[in-house]
């Protein structure tokens, strides 16, 4: 029995290119808010461009558009591979594909206009929430029916960070967005209050934890052994870690809720298990990197590996970061100031994104049909520029946080305050000029990465490129599952 | 490389358990943290005084969440010296009973507002939002100058009133039934002023003693 | 917090640092080591050189 089962890249190769413009719109929009922050005249008294209409939609746009898109279509990819096997439900798949993008055109579209939940991370309201539990229920049924027809035994590690992303995000996202519509573009959710406020950074938090963690782990487990071509460094501790990460990060979400009217007991919980976070979070990244050992000669020479390398360096620093700031003390400081977004964007532009770009760059030659990428130097201008756009967007927004956080509690002899608020805005303003300096940097790499993927993507638009076969060396009769027929 | 391929039958068990057993682990955490808070929340009754807001201050208060105002105020005082000398007394739940969804915030680029009521008059307010830079100079709030040609929708808010009072929000048929006449030509302006200079401060008036 | 919510709260965490351990040793049986050693040469399966 000839087989002739071949993987399905298509879909695959839409969500690349889904994500590359995304990210340039998600970013692009981040760079226009910070300059607004700088320079208010940018608001233009126009209602949808106005900061607080717009800021959702960068947030929106980086995390579910930019991030969403690279981890379905990254997600797709890996689950075939380390399966040896045809993705199941191929329309499901497609639909998978256009129905992100419509919830992504949506939202992007309805929240400056004022429809909005201003849930901080689940803003869309209850239309598109229901539209994106449908898609990601469909997400989760392709993905656990390609596992189920998968041909080799055991399911590789990156899949059940993938698996726990699907299931955690499902449960977030419901939960979270509960709600009584009034009309079609309003609703009020049924919590209210403390109990909002907990539901809302429970939710909050393990975003963070299951959409921008485990799911990009999930890359990480197989992009990074992949391009290191070395085996991880050791499977049985990624093992261990995916089991600790996955109970222990439910449990920090009142972290972000220190010496407020939560109840005392909650937010100690949140910081205890936040300081134990550190010992997954270090252990994942280590064996990334310990996982390039040996091989730091390709790094040197490999644009892809460099971002992933970083990407590692930034994810330990940022989860050491976030413990710290889930201490009470560190936190009365940080909380509330730039501190919070210097640290967000250290793991969101170098952790998330730089992963995210790394893998990308490895998975596209394949995808695409291209021995490499149509531009190396490219590549390595991209890297540049990336991590310093980084750099100065975390060193300006990290001093601009301290220095209001030191500002708003200093005190004279007497005890009286000493600076009025204004004063604390005043003293950071030249660090949102650097900010916006840094996010143009890296706006303008996302460019040089699209520029790039279009090229390398020239024999897909001609549709020349020829489907790769599923390795299946010796088939058998009966053979559980049966060979697909590969599509023309 | 042969023996990797056993062709594994009970497969669909196997991915299932991973699934289940993965659900189960991340479940612990948020119903550990987050049922006692739903059943604490029975206890946390408004404290006496605390009605729910009057229609214009309802219409302010979602003019407030449409506009995004959380993503650079809050409406929390933590229990830090250094903020109750600030800002007033530090905030406590049965305060925010009646938001939905909660308007804490997490990121102050302007000042706290859960006790801004009553501590500008009304015309500050009004100018303030129509061209922040006009009062206070080195500011970087954006202007919201449409929100005084919006004309403020009775139907609109009766029907977010009863929605409320699906809810649980103490609402009357009177109160229902007189909103229309307290909306009557009011814009979206007046209605977030309105909510604004009722934030931290009991229906009477009077604001509370820090 | 009530004192039964305490109760419960400290069992389950006994009861996760069980689990825990208990993963530990699971994946640290030597049983397991060739199977993970060839998953974990997976992810070089698909590459140019190698069909």
């Amino acid at each position: 029995m000839p087989h002739n089962e071949t993987y399905n890249d298509r879909v695959v190769r839409l969500f690349l290119l889904a994500a590359a413009v995304w990210g340039v719109v998600g970013m692009g929009v981040g760079v226009f808010i910070a300059a607004q922050l700088a320079w208010p005249a940018l608001n233009f008294d126009t209602p949808w461009l106005t900061f607080s209409r717009l800021r959702p939609d960068h947030t929106f746009g980086v995390i579910f558009a930019f991030g969403g898109s690279a981890l379905m279509g990254t997600c797709y990819y890996v689950v075939q591979r380390t399966g040896h096997t045809r993705l199941a439900l191929p329309g499901l798949a497609t639909f998978t594909f256009w129905g992100w993008q419509l919830v992504c055109i949506l939202a992007m579209t309805t929240m400056p206009l004022g429809i909005t939940q201003s849930k901080e991370y689940a803003e869309p309201e209850w239309l598109i929430d229901l539209l994106v539990a449908a898609v990601w229920v469909s997400f989760g049924v392709v993905f656990f029916a390609t596992l189920a027809r998968r041909r080799i035994k055991h399911i590789y590690v990156a899949n059940w960070y993938y698996g726990a992303f699907i299931i955690a995000v499902a449960l977030l996202h419901i939960v979270n967005n509960i709600v009584i519509p009034v009309s079609l573009t309003k609703s009020y959710p049924v919590y209210s209050g403390t109990v909002d406020a907990m539901v809302q950074w429970w939710y909050g938090h393990n975003a963070v934890a299951f959409f921008l963690t485990a799911g990009f782990l999930g890359m990480m487990y197989y992009f990074v052994p992949r391009q290191a071509q070395q085996p991880l460094w050791s499977y049985r501790f990624s093992i261990v870690n995916f089991w600790a990460l996955i109970s222990v990060y439910m449990w920090a979400g009142s972290h972000h809720l220190m010496y407020t009217a939560l109840p005392d007991w909650v937010q100690s919980v949140g910081m205890a298990f936040s300081i134990l976070l550190l010992m997954p979070s270090w252990g994942s990244a280590a064996n990334g990197l310990l996982t390039f050992n040996g091989a730091w000669k390709r790094v040197a020479s490999d644009p892809a590996a460099k971002f992933m390398v970083l990407a590692l360096v930034f994810y330990a620093a940022a989860t050491t970061e976030g413990s710290l700031m889930a201490v009470k003390t560190v936190n009365s400081l940080s909380h509330y100031t730039d501190w919070t977004v210097a640290h967000v964007h250290s793991g969101a532009i170098g952790w998330v994104a730089m992963i995210t770009i790394g893998s990308l760059y490895a998975m596209a030659p394949r995808a695409l049909g291209r021995p490499a990428m149509h531009s190396k130097r490219s590549m390595e201008l991209h890297f540049w520029m990336h991590t310093a756009g980084l750099i100065l967007y975390v060193a300006s927004m990290w001093t601009a946080g301290v220095t209001a956080g030191l500002m708003w509690r200093a005190t004279d002899a007497n005890g009286a305050l000493i600076y009025p608020f204004i004063d604390s805005l005043i003293a950071i303003r030249p660090f949102y000029l650097i900010r916006f300096l840094g996010g143009t940097l890296i706006l303008g790499g996302m460019v040089v990465m699209a520029w790039n993927l279009w090229h390398t993507a020239a024999d897909a638009r001609a549709r020349l490129i020829k489907p790769i076969p599923v390795p299946i060396p010796e088939p058998v009769p009966h053979q559980v599952p049966a060979p697909v027929p590969a599509r023309a | 490389m042969a023996k990797g391929y056993r062709y594994f039958e009970a497969v669909e068990k196997h991915a299932g358990k991973l699934g289940i057993l993965t659900a189960i682990m991340v479940s612990i955490g948020g119903l550990a943290e987050i049922t006692p808070l739903f059943v604490e929340a029975h206890t946390i009754t408004a404290t006496e005084g605390v009605k729910p807001y009057d229609p214009l201050r309802l219409a302010g208060k979602d003019i407030y969440v449409r506009e995004g105002c959380y993503t650079c105020h809050t409406q929390m005082i933590r229990s830090l010296r250094a903020e109750t000398q600030r800002y007033g007394a530090y905030s406590i739940s049965s305060e925010s009973v009646y938001d939905r969804p909660h308007q804490w915030g997490s990121k102050r680029t302007g000042p706290d507002l859960a006790r801004i009521g009553g501590k500008y008059s009304d015309d500050w307010q009004r100018l303030h939002l129509l061209d922040p830079r006009a009062v206070v100079k080195a500011s970087n709030m954006p202007g919201y100058p449409w929100l005084a040609d919006e004309k403020i929708d009775s139907d609109d808010i009766v029907a977010r009133m009863y929605a409320l009072r699906k809810l649980g929000d103490p609402y009357t048929d009177a109160d229902m039934a007189e909103a229309p006449a307290a909306l009557e030509g009011k814009t979206a302006m007046d209605a977030l002023v309105a909510y604004l200079q009722g934030l931290g401060l009991p229906p009477s008036g009077e604001a509370t003693a820090p | 917090m009530t004192a039964v919510w305490g109760q419960v709260a400290g069992i389950v965490t006994v009861m996760l640092m069980l689990m825990f351990i208990g993963i530990w040793i699971w994946v640290w049986h030597a049983g397991h080591k060739p199977k993970y050693d060839r998953l974990a040469r997976l992810p070089m399966a698909d590459a140019e050189d190698r069909p």
